[in-house]
């Protein structure tokens, strides 16, 4: 499966109801849901320095 | 996939506005690229490569699941594997953000809230490779072959790489650096100069990195074994690979047009050996009047050999040719020769 497929196959398996932040819906970026952190590295490695897991960044 | 997932935190980044540049060192010219990190900011590894047109075409869901397993596994053996991971970092680039590039200085340091994706405010990755040129072009000097055949694929040195897996050789070219160095098909590099690798990217920025006739340890999985091999750079090793997709090459040094490189049935039916001048325009701009779609191209600048390939050609044009200067090219045009002139960016 190419990554053209990726992307929705792999942010579709996060469906959860969450409120778009700001930017997200400024850019009209919708395809991303769930626990995605948007756009912020700040929070994604103080989430990852909580959790004791791994970061995944994606540039898109 | 979404098991693999949950194990990690996932940031998604859209725009390349004030990247820390001296962390996320990566092919710029990807359209989709993944970093492994601990929340230290030790890099795992990375996935995403492209070394054609289609960016699609060299990446998998399978690849990137292993890539993912694998870095789960660096993750469980750290902090006690650190030492091995401090080269996956590189050197403090030219400047620490892409705003200090120029033409790049008027990006704000994030989008403007209410505007559309792809707005003028969104920087794009590749505006930070086209930086580069610029550095380049601006000075007056030659862009290196490091700069152009940037993040180089494994296969040109010999090595198809299988896409669904972590790094596993799928092919060896016979007579390639590869083959001579003893490579074989269904080898899976684990290491590379020491670094663990969980992807054919993280072949990539060793290449990226080494220096020409540099000789790279690569610890291999053979069979039921494991074996060493050395892999050996040649003089002009990058070459053989294809920038001619890059972006960022459109708005630098590139004539408005681009080409492909000739099949090998279509050298033998216009009778031009394996290294004459040949490729053919498969696009051409309002920048480019004279060439037209489909036109061969069999001499550049008085050479009818040499410039082999797309990527050839536009290396001569941003290592030989200044900003504003003529390139006199010969086609082949409906079975006849034709002259036209191309002006350099």
């Amino acid at each position: 499966m190419k990554i053209s497929l990726m992307a929705s196959a792999a942010l579709a398996a996060f469906c959860v109801a969450q409120e778009a932040g700001p930017l997200q819906k400024s850019l009209q970026d919708m395809e991303v849901q769930g626990p995605w952190v948007y756009n912020n590295l700040a929070t994604g490695f103080a989430e990852a320095k909580k959790t004791g897991k791994p970061l995944l960044v994606v540039f898109r | 996939m979404a098991g693999l997932l949950d194990q990690f935190v996932c940031v998604r980044m859209v725009m390349a506005n004030s990247m820390d540049l001296s962390l996320f060192q990566f092919d710029y010219g990807l359209t989709w690229a993944a970093f492994f990190m601990n929340a230290d900011k030790t890099v795992y590894g990375r996935y995403g490569s492209r070394g054609q047109e289609n960016g699609s075409n060299d990446v998998t869901l399978d690849g990137f699941r292993k890539a993912m397993e694998g870095a789960l596994e660096l993750h469980k053996g750290y902090p006690g594997n650190k030492t091995s991971l401090t080269a996956k970092k590189g050197p403090a680039p030219r400047f620490p953000i892409p705003q200090g590039y120029p033409g790049l200085q008027n990006f704000p340091a994030t989008v403007t809230p209410g505007d559309k994706r792809n707005n003028n405010s969104c920087m794009h990755c590749h505006e930070v490779t086209a930086g580069e040129y610029k550095i380049y072009r601006g000075a007056r000097q030659a862009i290196p072959d490091n700069v152009l055949w940037t993040w180089p694929m494994p296969d040109a040195l010999g090595l198809g790489m299988d896409l669904n897996e972590k790094a596993t050789v799928k092919s060896v070219t016979a007579g390639s650096p590869a083959a001579k160095d003893g490579f074989k098909a269904a080898d899976e590099i684990l290491t590379l100069e020491g670094q663990p690798i969980v992807s054919i990217a993280d072949v990539q920025w060793v290449l990226e990195r080494a220096k020409d006739n540099a000789k790279l340890k690569a610890e291999v999985k053979r069979g039921s074994g494991k074996a060493t091999v050395t892999l050996s750079l040649p003089p002009g090793w990058r070459r053989k690979g294809d920038f001619g997709w890059r972006a960022a090459t459109w708005s630098s040094f590139r004539p408005d047009m681009n080409g492909e490189d000739l099949k090998p049935g279509e050298r033998q039916t216009l009778k031009l050996a394996d290294t004459a001048t040949g490729f053919r325009i498969n696009y051409v701009g309002p920048g480019a009047p004279g060439l037209q779609k489909d036109d061969v191209v069999v001499e550049v600048d008085g050479l009818r050999a040499g410039i082999a390939s797309f990527s050839l050609f536009l290396a001569h044009v941003a290592q030989k040719k200044l900003p504003g200067e003529k390139i006199a090219v010969t086609v082949l045009r409906g079975g006849k020769e034709q002259k036209v002139q191309l002006t350099a960016r």
